[in-house]
């Protein structure tokens, strides 16, 4: 069981992430309404929760931040860049207080300062609304925004000048009305006074307004009239509790053994109730307004009830699970499949269905949209432009596009990283892109797509671009290359992702210690994904990261080398052709095939793992693509699509390159899974050095 | 003020409404339809020259439909101003009263 407080924690830090995210954007739209909302229900919910685990410290400051955001609602304190800072740096300081939520003597003082500088800018009278309300204040805005009123007037309040018409009015503009006018009383022909009043009126009114604007509506009948006012709990978690029976008990229109008797009958309760004479028509259709009313305000809340929360350790578990399940699964189709009961195979191919249907469900469990993340950028972009004085402003795509849990925790600070550089080195100055003829403010994009089984990351900026030339320079005081090495600008772009590397001037606080950016280049690799940059001078620069979107099981090809199994990511492969062509002159492990035209360079997966025997006459060369480039992988067979439980090489394989894991065979055997990007830089590495090819036309 | 009814055949009754039904109104009114009360299958009431009206007024009307609901006939409200219509439909009724059919 989870512990309620780490609970609390954890969806307070939730709230923390909205509200953050609704201040940022505030701050580029000050009149935005729903993000107005947002962030009062953020402060609100947060401050509601601190209260209910006995955290006064931090209710008490939140009530603070949630009475300025109030003023915000109701248009008496307008959003200001200093208003919003205030808040974010707020924002830090719950997050920062989760940790022990009763105040030590450094928050005391962190908190009383916002406050100070909170009503600085709040207009005058927000102190002693703030100050000993708390009650008051929590009262009027009760977790419901659904009030019942019931209206029943005196019966002389027409001959006192009184009327319900101006009362029904008021309150529709307090917000939405459902009116029942009971008509019950109203006296038959013999009896009838068309001077007494004889109507009452039963009413849900759904209003965003304090409860004392609603009670304010009857200031002038409350003497006569008897009125009732009740906030409606929408969060009661009872389930029975909006049902119509329950309803008229709670109304006080039946009771419990009444409505016991009418339900064990079939026909509708409803009518059952007018037929028996036990409840007027009015009264039903009132509470039936009621449930329509409750039922359309939970809906929404049900939804989000619909979900669960679960430590992501046991979504580690249940996908290691799967995964030996997917093994014993390759086992027994192995077994079946060589087995001469036909029973066997189908259960076999029975459960297999099943077994991936299981791994699909449960990759789509840990799948995360990446937008998740995008909110903490927008804040670093903001203070960091700020500390150094740049007009930079952040735009985010795709941040819907889904990635798996895990690779989205450890993409976090690359990604930070690249920003960070962007905003450092990139973006230039006020007065130098002024002097450029750019636009003031600079922008930096980041987007997110899907790409086949890959998910595509880009952060480009429209900064000055990389300085080639500089580079060069650097690394070769680095002694990373010398003065006569022959570079094409790809090449001495990626320079900057070797470690130590660093062209900047000095050294800040954001970045230019040079530890940086051959840490993005290595957590990218270790998530399976690769990074490129594109750079043009005055332009900007653009880094693209691919990145698989899970860590866990692929779907693979299995091809075989002698004895050896090999599994290449399914989602790479383009096609599989023959190699009838006899092995000439194999000193060179990189050779080049033409498929249709095209050249494509493939590499002797016997030669490059130097696995004694000899080839079969027909070799298979399977077509990959990384990025945009075709690479193909020559072996003596293509077995087949298979499903691979990815399993990490332990730390005595950490320099053996060309592998993205290993995966266990239904025979248990241990398969290894290529990374053909790793490959072909490998392959392009030894190319260089010996700088010789051979072509093969097919 | 006028409202007076016209006997129509087949237990038809139309009623006028005055320009003004409200506190001041609805004794006289009332004991109006009281003594020139008739069975009928089909009411309609033009409201087109009521002018003001109020609670009192309202509720008169309600009594006026539930009364002929009590004896199974069906009332209709004809013609009614938009000031009207907007008053009864705070009101939230049930009945189908008005000329299409809906409720207000």
């Amino acid at each position: 069981m989870i512990d309620p407080i780490e609970t609390f924690k954890t969806e307070a830090r939730e709230h923390l992430v909205n509200l953050e995210s609704a201040l940022l954007e505030l701050e580029e739209t000050p009149e935005d309404r729903d993000l107005i909302d947002t962030a009062f229900r953020s402060m609100h919910t947060i401050k509601g929760a601190a209260g209910m685990f006995g955290y006064q410290a931090l209710t008490d400051f939140t009530h603070h931040l949630e009475t300025a955001l109030d003023k915000v609602r109701n248009g008496e304190l307008a959003i200001s860049k200093q208003l919003i800072g205030i808040l974010l740096d707020a924002k830090d300081t719950i997050g920062e207080s989760l940790e022990s939520p009763e105040f030590d003597s450094h928050l005391k003082i962190v908190t009383n300062r916002i406050i100070d500088r909170l009503y600085e800018l709040v207009p005058s009278g927000a102190q002693s609304d703030s100050a000993g309300d708390n009650e008051e204040n929590s009262n009027q805005h009760s977790a419901s925004d659904l009030y019942r009123i019931i209206i029943r007037p005196s019966s002389t309040t027409f001959q006192m000048g009184l009327d319900i018409i101006p009362i029904l009015r008021e309150l529709n503009g307090l917000g939405e009305c459902y009116v029942t006018t009971c008509t019950d009383s109203v006296a038959n022909i013999e009896e009838f006074d068309p001077q007494l009043s004889y109507l009452h009126w039963d009413i849900m009114l759904q209003s965003k307004e304090p409860a004392s604007a609603i009670s304010d509506v009857f200031m002038f009948v409350e003497d006569d009239w008897d009125i009732t006012i009740e906030p409606i709990d929408l969060t009661d978690g009872d389930e029975e509790s909006d049902k119509l029976g329950e309803l008229l008990v709670s109304r006080g229109i039946l009771s419990h053994s009444q409505l016991n008797a009418i339900l064990t009958q079939k026909t509708a309760i409803g009518s059952q109730i007018t037929q028996q004479g036990l409840a007027p028509e009015s009264a039903i259709q009132a509470a039936l307004n009621e449930q329509k009313v409750v039922r359309s305000l939970k809906q929404p809340a049900a939804s989000q009830d619909a979900t669960i929360r679960v430590p992501s350790s046991r979504l580690d578990t249940l996908m290691n699970l799967v995964g030996e399940l997917v093994i014993v699964q390759a086992r027994l189709n192995q077994y079946a499949f060589h087995d001469t009961s036909e029973e066997l195979l189908s259960i076999a191919e029975e459960l297999d269905v099943l077994t991936t249907q299981m791994r699909d469900q449960t990759f789509s469990i840990r799948m995360v949209p990446i937008g998740s993340t995008f909110g903490r950028f927008k804040r670093l972009v903001r203070d960091l432009s700020n500390e150094l004085d740049k007009r930079i402003q952040l735009e985010t795509y795709g941040a819907e596009t889904e990635l798996d849990k895990m690779v989205i925790d450890k993409l976090s600070d690359p990604l930070i990283h690249l920003i960070r550089n962007s905003i450092d080195h990139g973006i230039e100055s006020l007065d130098e892109r002024i002097a450029a003829g750019k636009n003031e403010t600079g922008t930096i994009v980041l987007s997110a797509e899907h790409s086949d089984s890959f998910v595509v990351i880009r952060i480009k900026d429209d900064g000055a671009g990389l300085n080639a030339l500089k580079i060069r320079q650097r690394a070769v005081e680095k002694g990373l290359i010398t003065d006569g090495d022959d570079l094409e600008d790809d090449a001495v772009n990626n320079l900057i992702f070797e470690p130590g590397f660093s062209t900047s001037e000095t050294v800040s606080d954001i970045s230019g210690r040079g530890v940086g950016m051959d840490v993005v280049r290595r957590s990218i690799q270790e998530l399976g994904g690769t990074i490129n940059i594109a750079t043009e001078h005055n332009k900007g620069t653009e880094f693209t990261i691919r990145l698989p979107m899970t860590l866990a099981i692929i779907e693979g090809l299995m091809v075989k080398v002698g004895s050896e199994c090999y599994v290449l990511p399914l989602s790479a492969v383009e096609e599989c052709i023959e190699l009838n062509h006899p092995n000439i002159g194999s000193h060179n492990k990189k050779r080049i095939v033409e498929v249709r035209g095209e050249q494509v360079p493939f590499l002797y997966l016997r030669e490059w793992f130097d696995i004694q025997g000899e080839p079969p006459s027909i070799e298979q060369i399977v077509i990959t693509h990384v990025g945009q480039e075709q690479f193909g992988f020559c072996v003596d067979e293509v077995i087949g699509q298979y499903q691979t439980v990815i399993k990490r090489l332990g730390k005595l394989y950490e320099g053996a390159t060309g592998f993205s894991g290993a995966t266990i065979l239904g025979d248990g055997s241990v398969a290894m899974i290529l990374d053909p990007s790793a490959l072909m830089e490998a392959v392009g590495e030894t190319q260089r050095r010996v700088k010789r090819s051979l072509t093969i036309t097919q | 003020m006028n409202n007076d009814e016209c006997l129509q055949p087949a237990g038809s009754i139309e009623m006028i409404l005055p320009e003004s039904l409200t506190i001041f109104d609805v004794k006289s009114i009332y004991a109006h339809w009281k003594n020139e009360w008739r069975p009928a299958d089909n009411i309609q009431v033009d409201c087109s020259a009521v002018d003001e009206i109020d609670g009192a007024g309202i509720q008169l009307l309600v009594w006026l439909f539930l009364e002929y609901q009590r004896q199974g006939a069906s009332l209709v409200l004809l013609n009614m101003p938009a000031q009207i219509q907007a008053a009864l439909s705070l009101y939230q009724l049930p009945f189908p009263w008005l000329e299409d059919g809906e409720n207000d």
